[in-house]
């Protein structure tokens, strides 16, 4: 009697042990997933931007993370079409808050124009007019209060003409996209890159990526 | 860091072409004392061929009354970096003699001999397309047929290249299109079997060159799409020199960005 009375006096305990450990499991599960998986789904190239999330200005851990990626993809690329010109290369990456996000076929070249403005061939200038395209052509219906940013990356430090020009360039983007959407243009560079020894000096880490120059129309 | 005169910085980018000059600059300036048109001079007779070409270079491009001297005998060079560069410099200074060379640097070290996207074949394809800019500006009709013939060359050598290296053509070709159109050669695409968007796109790029849109206005890739007076313009040159419909010319400018980079897709 005295047995079973301390039985029925330890069960509620034991319910709410119980109880307390499965609560403590979903939260431990939950965040273990949002740090393995949505920290780093939100901080890829093409996380997230489904179902017509706005996602405003990107962080600057979020820049970090997209500059990274596309020095990856640039090395990648000149390893596979065995690139041995002394140049530089750039690519990009465009979100809007629309299903995919957006990339060039391949990265992109860069080298003075033999007239004009010399930065005219530089790939910080023909990733501008990929951009410049992608809007016009798959962003015109995007709503007003969306957001567009495009993240240019290059191995060779940003020159001054293009960092001059980054502002107008803003605006050309700004321009073409629909009325009350706003653009926000950012531009990376490597930190350490060897255009004599590419091979020597790859990124493996984001801190291998500085942001250089950014822009935003008024 | 030091700033140096425009003529000399330019001679460097000229020569170290992907950019990152600014070390072999300061190394130079410290091993020769100075970046004077005296220590170039100096530097022609005695330094290293990598030294000679860039001493070529910011000869040509200071502006000296005896550039032209001291750079037409290199035109004559066993070494083919001298004659290239004294070439290009003399062509900027329009003189006549550079013409022969810049002709030849057409047809010289392409493929099987070189490929662009080697270390030598790089530099000498970012100098052929300075070539063809200054063929293009000299405004002599007898030059265009020698300009088509390197057009339909260099297609046929993006034709054979494999899939993922056809791209390192591009430049050169649209150069080509649009030195074309700055002679006045409208009838460039006789007789090319192209696919219609790259017809489309080097059409516009031969238009923009005949208009010297690149000098007017900046970046063709961006005025293209953008700018309505320029689009008028080709409008008007599709029509009268190409003799294109109002949906074939729409097609053209509105393709224009799209067939660009169609080009470059591996498929």
């Amino acid at each position: 009697m005295w047995q079973q009375q301390g039985y029925q006096q330890q069960r509620p305990h034991q319910k709410h042990g119980l109880r307390f450990f499965w609560v403590l499991l979903i939260i431990i599960a939950s965040l273990a997933c949002i740090y393995f998986y949505i920290i780093p789904w939100l901080a890829s190239p093409g996380g997230g931007s489904g179902g017509g999330t706005n996602t405003g200005r990107w962080s600057e851990a979020r820049q970090r993370q997209t500059a990274f990626d596309l020095a990856q993809s640039v090395q990648n690329y000149r390893n596979r079409i065995h690139e041995r010109r002394r140049i530089n290369y750039g690519d990009a990456f465009m979100e809007a808050g629309v299903a995919s996000p957006f990339r060039p076929p391949n990265p992109f070249d860069g080298m003075d124009s033999p007239s004009g403005a010399k930065n005219d061939t530089h790939s910080e200038t023909k990733l501008k007019g990929w951009a410049l395209a992608t809007i016009r052509r798959n962003l015109q219906s995007l709503p007003a209060g969306s957001t567009i940013n495009v993240l240019i990356f290059t191995q060779v430090k940003v020159c001054p003409d293009c960092r001059r020009d980054i502002q107008a360039w803003t605006k050309q983007l700004q321009q073409a996209a629909p009325p009350g959407v706003t653009v926000y243009v950012y531009i990376w560079q490597q930190t350490d890159f060897d255009i004599d020894h590419p091979d020597q000096t790859p990124v493996t880490s984001p801190g291998g990526v500085e942001l250089a120059v950014s822009g935003s129309a008024p | 860091m030091d700033t140096w005169p425009e003529y000399v910085e330019r001679a460097f980018r000229t020569f170290y072409y992907g950019g990152q000059y600014e070390q072999s600059l300061e190394t130079f300036v410290r091993r020769w004392g100075g970046s004077d048109i005296q220590t170039f001079a100096q530097v022609l007779s005695v330094g290293t061929q990598e030294e000679k070409v860039l001493a070529l270079f910011a000869i040509g491009y200071s502006g000296t009354p005896q550039a032209q001297d001291i750079l037409r005998p290199f035109l004559q060079s066993t070494q083919p970096m001298e004659r290239w560069a004294s070439a290009l410099c003399l062509g900027e200074l329009k003189d006549e003699q550079a013409i022969p060379v810049l002709v030849d640097l057409l047809d010289e070290f392409v493929p099987p001999r070189m490929h662009p996207l080697e270390r030598d074949g790089g530099l000498y394809q970012f100098w052929r397309i300075k070539a063809v800019s200054l063929l293009g500006a000299w405004e002599r009709e007898d030059l265009a047929p020698l300009l088509r013939a390197a057009l339909e060359e260099s297609w046929k050598l993006e034709q054979a290249d494999a899939i993922d290296r056809k791209q390192v053509w591009h430049p050169y070709q649209d150069e080509l299109a649009y030195a074309l159109g700055h002679l006045g050669a409208f009838g460039t695409f006789t007789g090319l079997a192209l696919p219609t968007p790259r017809l489309h796109l080097w059409m516009v790029t031969l238009a923009c060159g005949s208009l010297q849109a690149r000098t007017r206005y900046g970046d063709l890739l961006t005025q293209i799409q953008i700018n309505a007076a320029l689009q008028e313009e080709v409008i008007h040159v599709l029509e009268h020199r190409f003799g294109l419909s109002g949906e074939e010319r729409k097609q053209c400018i509105e393709q224009y960005a799209d067939d660009y980079f169609a080009r470059m897709k591996w498929t």
